[in-house]
């Protein structure tokens, strides 16, 4: 619909900037709503004094469906004026999402899923002590991690959030769920014993996942790497440099590409999974030497190069790319097959 | 997918796809000089990964030309000891015939004066690899096959289907662009014979997996069987094996196979043992 003219207030605005041909820009995406809902719009130019909880008067905007939604989009012709007595209660609307779609597009989501490993932890906000739990939650697509702030989120149930907020922290997908959000029992979630997606399916950084392929390559720095002892950060010249005092310890982690057919994934294991697989213990890399560190680089780059590979982990994304936390990992075997075979025939 | 700048991506393909492909693309511009091939699923290939079981090979000191063969047909591969590669040249020597290969290499294509063309990959990596390995590839590279042929089928259907109308149906965008091309480059292509051999590549794998499951089911029934050391009674394997709808003459050919193998052998009329 073209040239459209509306009222509504802002309930969020996110940027993304984009590099084309015609050089770098930044556009504006977020929602729009009024006591009748609320909608996403996409903004190719936005004042920049504006806010959210702002009421503005919209004219020549126009509308169109994407991603299946009918969407706002305002350019160089629409005019945005702000209403600075303007006062609207916005009609929440949330669509419900399986976790594994989760994306920050929609901020403000309808998400079912099976509460995990519920840790509480205090913080200070304004002076006053503060609770806010923090766990997983999973269903039948994917897990992400989720923060409770001052509600406890029952564990190992089923249940429903109705207005969950979705945000991306350290690359990754997560749920934030507040006073505002309804919390309440889910029909049963089966959860599979694996979660196995093709790469050419996964769009977003959530976790959870398994994938199958070939390793078509080995980072040279696959081996022995040393951090610190006090915040374990990697040490690359002899000492930390924010605890020079602190002891070194060894660990030991691969990177690695993996390619299944339908994309390639750039693959980390740290030790747990690493050790397992190579089925040596951690005394194997304490206290090693020049020798000893290039026995377990070979070691690592041998079973790992050009190896059939079954990986459970969790995306994360950096800048742009997806790359692939592998929690667990080993060979494909027979009794695989079957599983494997089963993800992709339902696409047939 | 999100996907950064990687290297050529490499594409899991039948022999038969490769095979039958018939048309090399002259790039422009920033891909000036790159040769890709474009198969008859429309697939734009330079580098591909492929798997399956060494059926020839022949070691001279610069070169091994080696064929391996996916139940599709075979793919002809050419190392080189001097070059980038020379690493996959020694790695391709140390396997024998009969063995199960891993192998990612790019694709030179050769056309004869008569207009023939003939496909060599000289591969960059080869490793050993096993049956379970093997048949994921198999599997996954028959999937990505059937997917593009029902992709193909679709851009058929509308001369004007777009991208986008392609994407609509459910394609993703790599099969959704192979469909057009396939649609451009190969109008006269038999897609409905070449669905029937990628099946076949499956159905024999199914066969070969459905044989090695009968083949431990039988070993174990022997194993179990063997009470007073003299050896399982072939009428204990029967009925072992009777309760999992296995024929009695499949028992006969798997307990040949076995022998043959060195897995067992007859100690005594109808008795065996496993090794």
């Amino acid at each position: 619909m073209k040239d459209v003219s509306m009222k509504a207030k802002i309930v969020s605005i996110s940027s993304r900037n984009i590099h084309n041909e015609r050089g770098e820009s930044t556009y504006f995406y977020g929602y729009l709503g009024d006591e009748t809902g609320t909608i996403p719009y996409t903004a190719w130019a936005f004042p920049s004094s504006l806010k959210v909880g702002d009421v503005v008067d919209m004219k020549n905007v126009y509308t169109k469906k994407y991603n299946d939604t009918i969407r706002v989009y305002l350019d160089s012709r629409s005019e945005v004026i702000l209403d600075p007595s303007g006062s609207i209660d916005v009609k929440r609307v949330y669509r419900e999402y399986r976790i594994r779609d989760l994306s920050l597009k929609d901020q403000y989501v309808d998400v079912r899923g099976i509460a995990r490993s519920i840790r509480a932890r205090e913080y200070e906000k304004d002076g006053k002590k503060q609770k806010v739990y923090q766990g997983f939650l999973e269903d039948e697509t994917a897990r992400v991690r989720v923060s409770s702030f001052g509600r406890e989120i029952p564990e190992n149930k089923p249940i429903r959030a109705i207005g969950a907020r979705v945000t991306e922290f350290n690359g990754r997908i997560s749920l934030s769920l507040n006073d505002k959000t309804e919390i309440k029992q889910s029909e049963e979630i089966s959860i599979p014993q694996y979660r196995i997606y093709l790469l050419q399916d996964v769009n977003s950084p959530v976790g959870g996942i398994t994938i199958t392929g070939f390793v078509v390559s080995v980072g040279e720095k696959s081996g022995i790497i040393y951090r610190c002892e006090e915040c374990s950060k990697t040490i690359q010249d002899g000492s930390c440099p924010d605890h020079p005092d602190a002891r070194r310890i060894e660990d030991v982690f691969a990177y690695f590409t993996i390619d299944d057919g339908t994309g390639s994934m750039q693959c980390s294991a740290g030790s747990d999974p690493l050790l397992s697989f190579l089925k040596i213990g951690r005394e194997a890399i304490t206290n090693a030497d020049g020798k000893r560190k290039d026995e377990i680089h070979e070691a690592i780059r041998n079973a790992l190069f050009g190896t059939p590979l079954v990986a459970t982990g969790e995306f994360r994304r950096l800048k742009e790319d997806l790359s692939f936390r592998i929690e667990t990992m080993r060979k494909v075997e027979k009794s695989d097959l079957k599983a494997i075979s089963s993800a992709m025939e339902a696409d047939l | 997918m999100i996907a950064g700048k990687r290297r050529e991506p490499a594409k899991w393909i039948l022999s038969k796809e490769l095979k039958d492909t018939s048309v090399i693309e002259e790039t422009q511009g920033e891909e000036q000089g790159k040769r890709y091939i474009v198969t008859p699923l429309g697939t734009r290939v330079k580098r591909v990964i492929i798997a399956g079981i060494i059926t020839s090979s022949n070691v001279e000191d610069n070169l091994t030309k080696a064929t391996v063969a996916d139940n599709s047909g075979a793919f002809y591969v050419s190392a080189f000891a001097s070059g980038y590669n020379a690493d996959a040249k020694f790695a391709l020597d140390s396997l024998e015939q009969g063995s199960t290969v891993m192998l990612m290499g790019r694709v030179n294509p050769f056309k004869t004066e008569e207009g023939v063309f003939y496909f060599n990959i000289n591969p960059e990596i080869v490793v050993r690899t096993d049956s379970p390995g093997l048949e994921m590839w198999k599997s996954r590279a028959v999937w990505i096959s059937m997917r593009k042929i029902y992709a193909i089928r679709e851009a058929f259907k509308s001369e004007d289907g777009d991208i986008n109308h392609l994407s609509g149906l459910g394609y993703s965008v790599e099969e959704s662009e192979c469909a057009l091309r396939a649609r451009k480059y190969y109008h006269d292509y038999d897609f409905q014979e070449f669905s029937k051999i990628a099946e076949s590549v499956l159905k024999f794998s199914q066969e070969d997996s459905k044989h090695a499951e009968l083949k431990d089911l039988i070993l174990a029934a022997i194993r179990k069987n063997d009470i007073d050391g003299k050896g399982c009674r072939y009428e204990d394997i029967l009925s072992a094996t009777l309760s999992d709808g296995v024929e009695r003459v499949q028992v006969d050919e798997i307990l040949n196979t076995l022998g043959s193998e060195g897995e067992i052998y007859e100690v005594s009329l109808k008795r065996f043992k496993a090794i």
